[in-house]
């Protein structure tokens, strides 16, 4: 179903994430379809309602972006603090793949140069010792 | 941890979201990845909490009242009245 009016009140989370998630919340649970789409419309108001929120949080700081901490702070205020254990867990994984990353990177481009670097040198060692060499077959 | 990432919700759609009102200007990625999990513990908990309502009534579907009641009952979601 995609959305061509470029409306933005017409966006909602996909049906079919929706389904799944009930799927697993009540897995043996027949859901009639008005209900489903109900959910449907609810995520858009709660998303709408803690973002408010968060922006309020974040216009109210010295920052100019929404951070998850904003966000957090807007759950605990309008009364979602019991979600809040959970979504710091995942905020805890976002933050160790950013880690992760930013290690990867840098380590990739400490070898880079050092690298170059005993390239070089190894050249370096090779004339030496080459040069080294036709000097003792002059000798002998 | 393991059956929550397979449901996780397309994080493009709840950033349009976020950013379809016009008073926010920026959101950082960490903070729609925060929201789109505690959506998804909203969808969770309203379907947990409106099954209740489908218990009472000695039935296996869950329907739209069901959710109206829960709406009704529960204060945090007053702000889908």
């Amino acid at each position: 179903m995609a959305s061509s009016s470029g409306n933005d009140d017409d966006l909602t989370i996909p049906r079919a994430a929706i389904n799944k998630m009930i799927k697993e919340t009540l897995p043996n649970v027949r859901v009639a379809n008005d209900a489903r789409e109900l959910v449907v419309n609810c995520c858009t108001e709660f998303i709408h309602l803690i973002s408010s929120e968060a922006n309020e949080i974040c216009n109210k700081s010295e920052k100019k972006t929404i951070s998850p901490e904003h966000v957090i702070q807007a759950l605990e205020s309008l009364g979602f603090g019991s979600y809040i254990n959970e979504v710091k867990e995942v905020l805890q994984e976002c933050k160790t793949v950013a880690l992760k990353r930013r290690k990867a990177n840098s380590r990739l481009e400490n070898l880079g140069i050092p690298e170059e670097e005993l390239l070089r040198q190894q050249q370096e060692l090779f004339a030496q010792v080459s040069e080294a060499m036709l000097v003792l077959m002059r000798v002998e | 941890p393991g059956p929550a990432r397979l449901a996780r919700l397309p994080l493009a759609r709840v950033k349009a979201l976020v950013k379809a009102d016009p008073d926010v200007t920026l959101a950082s990625q960490e903070a729609v990845f925060v929201l789109a999990r505690a959506t998804e513990l909203f969808v969770e908990t309203i379907a947990k909490d409106a099954y209740v309502y489908a218990q009472q009534g000695k039935r296996k579907t869950l329907q739209r009242k069901d959710l109206d009641n829960a709406i009704e009952a529960i204060d945090e979601f007053a702000f889908l009245e």
